[in-house]
């Protein structure tokens, strides 16, 4: 048996509310599942398994617990987690006896659902029927049956800003088609003579890197109905979602960096998002960000812009449409995708939304082409 | 070489970049298709990933630029049981 202990995550806190249980007593339970919720003075704390086992859960939702205080053991069989229940079953008899009678189906409902002592004794009855231990299992919040999936701790992060982007931004969008045969030729050119694999994303993290002097209102945050513009340099939020939730590390000074270091930026960070293992200060909000959404079929999404930036630059994956580009010449082939870019209407209006995301257009379409020499 | 590693790690490539499963082999590589780019390398690093349940050493994947290459890095965590 292991005990669950109530985790100090701060000098300053000596104690940790539980908030939630996420799983029930008996359960089965696997190393890294999330067991319960704690919260501090500043912030909630997701507690982890360290072992699988069957768990047995001792504190409750609510209550204030010290650092360190057992908030719930998890044993190594089902025999084990019965052999100990039933012990502290014994225990509980005695020390309530001559107070409470317990009913066998009483007696039974608190040995499955592991009621505390102070439960029954706060039920301020003599006799303690069956009835009376279901009537406090659907007081328990934390635990009612058939209560929805509870959320992860990064995603009810998520889910905050989310809600405040929408609350709080009044967001435009506008979307366009970028023509990629050429940037899609070059980025074959480097992957065949140079071994280097890279796609849309380096590129555009290169293109919003050299147009923040051009058009600064994109770049910066809204605070206290002002907005405050990125100056002379820029970071370059990039999101990333590979399953265990919405990261969106920032690529900083991005007005003039060389290709190559973008290029190696981006791997790091993947690999960093794919290991769950940014710092900080990777995850500070960037100037500007952009939403990658290459996944098979997904023409464009429309991101949330992440308060308090103003403006967040998405594309899809690639299609292929038949064109005629030449009068009285045959249709050929052309790759595309949707660029499109979100903004904080308080501070830039349509015109001027559609004059960055065609300026982004023509980098990738044409100037950047000419500037790295590929395609 | 274990054949049924051989024909998962196939059916994994095929399934990311949307290619019948007899278009993956040791002639496919980074080199050779255009759909292999920087979003479909750690989307197929994923795949892996969940299809064997484990975890690929971080300095294989970021070399691990064609089927053979795939495949032997694969094969070789398979093989040392390191899962996840």
């Amino acid at each position: 048996m292991i005990s669950v202990k109530a985790p100090r995550f701060d000098i300053n806190d000596d104690k940790v509310k539980l908030v939630q249980w996420l799983v029930h007593e008996g359960d089965q339970v696997e190393v890294g599942m999330l067991l319960c919720i704690v919260e501090t003075s500043k912030a909630t704390f997701d507690v982890l398994a360290e072992r699988a086992g069957i768990l047995s859960i001792k504190a409750i939702p609510g209550e204030q617990y010290s650092c360190d205080d057992v908030l719930g053991n998890i044993f190594e069989n089902k025999k084990e987690f019965l052999a100990y229940k039933e012990g502290a079953l014994q225990e509980q008899r005695k020390e309530i006896q001559g107070e409470v009678v317990l009913s066998k189906g009483a007696q039974k409902l608190i040995l499955e659902k592991g009621i505390t002592q102070d439960q029954i004794k706060a039920l301020g009855k003599q006799v303690i029927r069956e009835a009376d231990i279901l009537s406090l299992l659907s007081e328990d919040t934390g635990l009612a049956q058939g209560s929805p999936d509870p959320l992860s701790r990064h995603q009810r992060m998520v889910a905050q800003v989310v809600m405040k982007s929408h609350r709080e931004i009044p967001a435009a969008f506008v979307a366009l088609r970028v023509y990629g045969d050429r940037l899609l030729a070059g980025i074959a050119q480097m992957r065949t003579q140079k071994g280097v694999i890279v796609g849309i994303a380096e590129f555009l993290i290169y293109s919003l890197g050299r147009l923040s002097k051009k058009y600064p209102s994109f770049y910066g945050k809204y605070v206290n109905d002002h907005f405050i513009p990125a100056g002379e340099d820029c970071s370059v939020g990039v999101t990333f979602d590979v399953g265990h939730g919405l990261f969106v590390p920032r690529m900083p000074q991005a007005a003039n960096r060389p290709l190559q270091e973008i290029i190696t930026w981006l791997a790091t960070a993947r690999m960093k998002a794919l290991r769950n293992n940014f710092k900080q200060e990777d995850l500070e909000l960037g100037d500007i960000s952009i939403s990658l959404n290459a996944d098979k079929d997904v023409e464009f999404v429309v991101p949330f812009i992440f308060p308090p930036q103003v403006c967040i630059v998405s594309v899809g994956s690639i299609f292929e449409e038949w064109s005629q580009t030449t009068p009285g010449n045959p249709p050929m082939a052309r790759k595309y995708f949707l660029l499109g870019v979100a903004y904080d209407h308080r501070i830039n209006n349509g015109s001027k939304a559609t004059q960055f995301a065609q300026a982004i257009k023509r980098i990738l379409e044409e100037d950047i082409i000419k500037e790295m020499g590929i395609g | 070489m274990h054949v049924d590693i051989e024909k998962r790690v196939k059916k994994v490539m095929a399934d990311i970049f949307s290619l019948p499963v007899d278009q993956i082999g040791p002639e496919f590589s980074v080199k050779t298709s255009d759909l292999w780019d920087s979003a479909h390398h750690i989307n197929l690093i994923i795949a892996l990933e969940q299809e064997f349940k484990v975890k690929l050493p971080d300095d294989a994947v970021v070399i691990m630029f064609d089927y053979q290459a795939v495949l032997n890095t694969v094969n070789g965590v398979v093989s040392n049981g390191a899962s996840l």
